[in-house]
């Protein structure tokens, strides 16, 4: 038994507010689905630039009340509620944040769960110096009787105990002034996507290798330069295969960061819901650093 | 479907003791009450200039192991759930994540999760929930939980920017710096384990309370509408207590303690003496807030530590601890408490 994604939206057009941009693709993907928001038990933002800078509350909850989702204790209906937190861990935010969900659907705990993701500069402007494209991205998830489906088998890995983050985001609460909530500093180290490269062909090897080097139609990965995905594609142990990497970068003109899996998926709606079953690879790289990785089958 | 345990406990108070007079020294607006009487906060433990959230997490994670018979390759997850998220100083540290930098420091795996959560002063809690989860879905085994809270310095921008007697920075002055690190695993005996846990977001009211960057001075704030908090937490605990209670079957005279998030005294007392009729008989509340001040995150697992330090709460009790938090986070746990000063 897996957990399945029923729906997926992406907003791609709606200003510089990840708040925003992450409501709108909720309000999308929950209204595409046919989910009533109250339906909805568990809700994690795993977008990691946050509007104004803000510590609390959580980025979710203010999200959350624009959902309209689980606004009030109900008396009448006690045992429908939502619970909702903010999963922080850069690009493999996205599936740490199913790690967590399947969980609680495997566990009975709630019936649908909604991740939301996507990153804007804390400014909510067009900062000339933020390097991601500003994007919502929302996948509401559901648990599948049909053991066959969804994700299957996560699996994460972190770089060396002496090696640092090859990238960091930060605000200097000092530094910044009182222009705090505007603010944030990004930092890239000098061949840092190579870093990237060789962390997830390593996660993705190690992965397949454990596994029986299972059938994959599609690999969705972080794709943070041009050809990215494409060659951790060629140069894993994928290249054994007929598999097809996303080129996201492209797509989107641009890297959407936090939201690349769920980017990916949803560029890939028309196949899936073709009814051929596919098996998917998401895989992500990031800051930390580390990389993650999951199967899916359709 | 089998308990987990807090398996072993860890908390890291710095050694500087500020208290309620001293601040209210420093500053020319005069509150309209006595924030000491009213809040029940003397003291509080203040960061030294080379503390931030990393080295209180850090602190906090190795008391922790020294009472664990885990060591650090043993664990499965990290999760670091601290809303001040400072490093180097004051950099409030997007990404990577503060979790990445401890796992390595401390020698997980290389294969071990991390990841942080935020969900404000529910943070730990939220990462309980979270981990009891995880295990008894059978994604790991065992977990460790911290927060490293460096809150102190929205103590230093509310002395600065307070301007009038019932401004909404006060609650800022109630705050002390903290660290916590719980490891949690499945339970192998009855006699311990969080028999129950139930967390909820009503995020109508999530706009009440924001910590973020001062749009006046450098540092960060917090403008809390702690009149509107209080209510709406008074108007709704009776009902989530009776809730819990009708649904699991239990009431107030099923526990010996009661941990509530340490806000102020006399808004947790008045609040607990609603919850008679649907709850019954309250426990014996447990509040150290003259000593430690709101931790925030870490709240309930500083009062735990300390009141199993001296004795007061033993193993083998039953706690019902109720989170209370911005977002509106409100939640319920009943927690049979083990050796946790100890190797279990």
């Amino acid at each position: 038994m897996g957990t399945i994604i029923k729906n997926t939206a992406i907003i791609t057009d709606n200003g510089y507010s990840a708040i925003a941009n992450a409501t709108r693709a909720g309000i999308e993907c929950l209204e595409g689905a046919g989910v009533d928001p109250g339906k909805v038990g568990l809700l994690i933002n795993a977008g990691i630039f946050r509007d104004d800078n803000i510590m609390e509350p959580s980025i979710a909850s203010l999200i959350q009340k624009e959902l309209k989702m689980g606004l009030d204790f109900d008396p009448e209906q006690p045992n429908q509620s939502t619970f909702s937190f903010d999963v922080v861990n850069g690009a493999c935010g996205f599936l740490n944040a199913v790690n967590v969900a399947d969980s609680f659907l495997k566990n009975g705990n709630v019936q649908y769960a909604l991740i939301l993701c996507g990153d804007a500069h804390p400014s909510k402007t067009n900062h000339p110096e933020f390097p991601y494209k500003a994007v919502g991205a929302a996948a509401l998830l559901k648990f599948s009787a049909d053991a066959n489906k969804g994700f299957q088998r996560f699996s994460y890995r972190s770089n060396g105990h002496d090696q640092v983050s090859s990238i960091s985001a930060y605000g200097d609460m000092v530094a910044f002034g009182d222009q705090g909530r505007k603010r944030a500093t990004l930092v890239f180290q000098n061949q840092y996507l190579n870093q990237f490269r060789q962390l997830n062909i390593e996660l993705i090897n190690t992965f397949l290798a454990e596994h029986n080097h299972p059938n994959i139609d599609f690999l969705v990965g972080s794709d943070p330069e041009p050809g990215f995905c494409t060659s951790v594609c060629q140069e894993s142990s994928l290249s054994n295969q007929t598999t097809r990497a996303l080129e996201l970068f492209n797509q989107f003109d641009g890297d959407v960061h936090t939201a690349a899996p769920i980017a990916g998926f949803h560029h890939l709606r028309k196949e899936i819901d073709s009814g051929t079953p596919q098996s998917l690879l998401f895989s992500s790289v990031g800051s930390g650093d580390a990389s993650a990785c999951a199967l899916y089958y359709t | 479907m089998t308990m987990t345990r807090f398996e072993s406990l860890g908390v890291y108070l710095p050694e500087r003791e500020v208290t309620t007079r001293e601040l209210l020294e420093k500053m020319d607006t005069e509150p309209m009450f006595d924030l000491e009487k009213l809040t029940g906060v003397k003291n509080r433990r203040w960061r030294d200039d080379s503390e931030d959230c990393h080295s209180l997490a850090l602190n906090a994670i190795e008391r922790c192991l020294q009472h664990s018979s885990y060591s650090a390759e043993d664990i499965d997850v990290i999760i670091c759930t601290s809303i001040t998220r400072f490093r180097d100083g004051l950099n409030f540290v997007l990404e990577p994540c503060l979790s990445s930098y401890l796992k390595k420091r401390i020698g997980m795996r290389a294969d071990a999760l991390n990841f942080d959560i935020t969900n404000a002063c529910a943070g730990m809690f939220s990462g309980v929930h979270i981990l009891d989860q995880l295990i008894k879905s059978g994604a790991v085994k065992n977990g460790l939980i911290v927060s490293g809270e460096c809150i102190t310095p929205i103590s230093e921008t509310a002395l600065k920017e307070i301007s009038n007697p019932v401004d909404e920075q006060f609650a800022s002055l109630t705050v002390g710096d903290s660290g916590a690190a719980v490891i949690m695993d499945q339970s192998t005996s009855e006699d311990e384990g969080i028999e129950l846990l139930e967390l909820q977001t009503m995020a109508q009211f999530s706009d009440f309370c924001f910590g973020m960057p001062s749009d006046k001075n450098a540092g960060v704030a917090m403008y809390t509408k702690a009149m509107e908090i209080h209510a709406t937490v008074i108007q709704r605990l009776p009902a989530t207590l009776g809730h819990f209670a009708d649904k699991h079957q239990i009431g107030g005279s099923d526990f010996d303690h009661v941990i509530p998030h340490q806000t102020s005294e006399r808004a947790i007392r008045s609040a607990l003496a609603l919850c008679g009729e649907t709850f019954g008989d309250i426990p014996n509340t447990c509040v150290a807030l003259d000593r430690f001040g709101n931790t925030s995150s870490t709240s309930h697992f500083v009062v735990l530590n300390d009141f199993m330090e001296r004795g007061e709460i033993k193993p083998g009790q039953k706690v019902l601890m109720l989170v209370m938090a911005s977002g509106i986070v409100l939640g319920v746990a009943a927690v049979k408490v083990g050796n946790l000063g100890g190797v279990n």
